[in-house]
């Protein structure tokens, strides 16, 4: 697969500041075993990584327009805290096993993963698609398409606009001040959230297993809500008529308004909320 | 998610697309959830290449993973065959074996959603949807089948993870694994219940997935 890789051999030698040139094509794929890296975004098509120690190891190479930057050999599982400046267009996937990311201002595509570690994305524009196994994950104020996953940490996201998902196994998945015509949040032992506008054609799926589910409703909205639980409650600050019930009390749907936006609720054992902005 | 686009995942993530096709594709990705899976697979696949160096694999797992999981893949094999070769790829076993997980992930969506449906309708209300039979005898044996051939993955492979990472894996697969035999438990209760067969369905689903990733994990640390 990378018969065109190059060795750019921009290694720098006992240097913490290694700084090369990217172009329009272009994006970073960018490994880290342990520590933390900090992405920010600059005016310079150019990448500059600095790192807190004199580290010789980090090693840049490029097949076609892929830039990897990531330490090599014995090196490999060196922990060091990184900070790195991009420009804004540059997309960018990161790997790390025990690492916190933290990336901000991207107006590109940003993907990533981490084992044990937190990954935070703050600002930008673009697909944003992030994963981790042991830690939290969260986005803020992205515009786009923004897909965070956890497995054991709680996964959150604010002042998004733009399609989302969000899930994670043991943990919270906190979604506020959201403008979306797409969300879908869940978890299996914990709770689920959700404040933000209702799109009148918009589609909005809260889920967990073992965990309560709150919908911060505007106080003018047009939906169709579908509750469903097997065994816990269903709240609602709103007036409210079934219009369809499932096979047992606890499956049933109603209207706001027109209807014309859905909204699934679905709690196995837990409470589920449908709450006025504003009460809360 | 079409040929048209799954045939230029492997050049973009060799970064040899041309700018008008890379522009066209990421138009593509931001609706296209199957076609970000694959390149999330390829991804992962040449991001463990690149760590594995030339290493020689510890232990064979590709023909008996093959081997099992080809009688349920039936179906898809030609596909899978068809996108093999336009990946261009050679794949390493640890790589193969993320190949085949992910067969067996299609194979259990394939026979959730593929499979026997009926259109149950509850006197009560006068639901006619769909509803889908994950009590299927098909879609239980492909799921305790992908279950047990990453179970083996897992198994085989857990001295490459640290504790730390085996012990969050673990707790969320007990986790996953009481909601599931809860949901079991309800559907038996109530078989007719479209809800408690969705939901059933997406915990299995979430398992197969966290075990897809831990087996990812140890592919890349092999």
């Amino acid at each position: 697969m990378f018969i065109a890789t190059a060795l750019l051999a921009l290694a720098a030698a006992g240097q913490a500041d290694t700084t090369f040139a990217v172009s329009t094509n272009d994006r970073l794929s960018l490994e880290h075993h342990a520590g933390s890296v900090e992405i920010r975004v600059w005016d310079r098509d150019e990448v500059q990584i600095m790192s807190d120690d004199d580290d010789p190891t980090i090693q840049v190479d490029r097949a076609g327009s892929a830039v990897r930057v990531g330490r090599r050999g014995r090196h490999a599982t060196h922990g060091a805290d990184y900070q790195i400046r991009v420009p804004a267009w540059l997309p960018i996937t990161f790997n790390g096993v025990n690492t916190d990311f933290t990336v901000r201002g991207m107006a590109a595509s940003v993907r990533g993963n981490t084992v044990n570690g937190d990954i935070w994305i703050i600002g930008g524009s673009g697909l944003v698609s992030i994963r981790a196994i042991n830690g939290d994950a969260t986005v803020e104020r992205v515009t786009g398409r923004v897909d965070v996953e956890s497995v054991d940490g709680d996964v959150a996201a604010m002042d998004i606009v733009g399609l989302l998902k969000a899930s994670t196994v043991d943990g919270d998945v906190t979604l506020e001040r959201i403008t979306s015509e797409s969300v879908d949040g869940s978890t299996v032992d914990g709770d689920v959230f959700f404040s933000g506008k209702v799109h009148q054609d918009g589609r909005y799926k809260l889920a967990t297993h073992d965990g309560d589910v709150t919908f911060l409703v505007p106080e003018e909205v047009d939906a169709t809500v579908k509750v469903s639980t097997f065994s816990g409650d269903f709240e609602s600050d709103f007036p409210f008529t079934i219009t369809k019930l499932g096979g047992n009390s606890r499956r049933f749907t109603f209207a706001l308004g027109s209807g014309s936006a859905e909204i699934i609720l679905e709690a196995f054992d837990g409470t589920i909320a449908l709450r006025r902005a504003g009460d809360n | 998610m079409a040929d048209l686009w799954t045939s230029k995942l492997s050049e973009y993530v060799d970064g040899t697309l041309s700018a008008a096709d890379r522009q066209a594709l990421e138009g593509h990705l931001v609706d296209c959830g199957d076609c970000r899976v694959v390149l999330d697979d390829l991804q992962r696949i040449v991001s463990g290449a690149s760590a594995l160096g030339d290493q020689a694999p510890t232990a064979d797992l590709w023909p008996g993973i093959e081997g099992r999981i080809r009688p349920s893949v039936t179906d898809i094999r030609d596909l899978g065959a068809e996108r093999r070769r336009r990946w261009r790829v050679s794949l390493t076993l640890p790589q193969l074996a993320a190949a085949g997980i992910a067969l067996m992930l299609v194979s259990f969506a394939l026979a959730s959603q593929l499979g026997p449906r009926s259109t149950t309708t509850t006197a009560s209300s006068g639901d006619t949807a769909p509803v889908l039979h994950v009590g299927t005898a098909r879609s239980q044996a492909v799921f305790a089948q992908a279950v047990a051939e990453l179970q083996e993955i897992l198994e085989s492979g857990r001295g490459r993870l640290d504790s730390t990472t085996i012990r969050a894996l673990e707790t969320n697969l007990a986790i996953i694994d009481r909601a599931i035999s809860e949901a079991q438990q309800a559907v038996s209760a109530d078989s007719a219940n479209g809800y408690l067969r969705d939901h059933l369905e997406q915990t299995q689903r979430r398992k197969l997935d966290v075990m897809r990733r831990a087996a990812d994990l140890i592919a890349v640390a092999s």
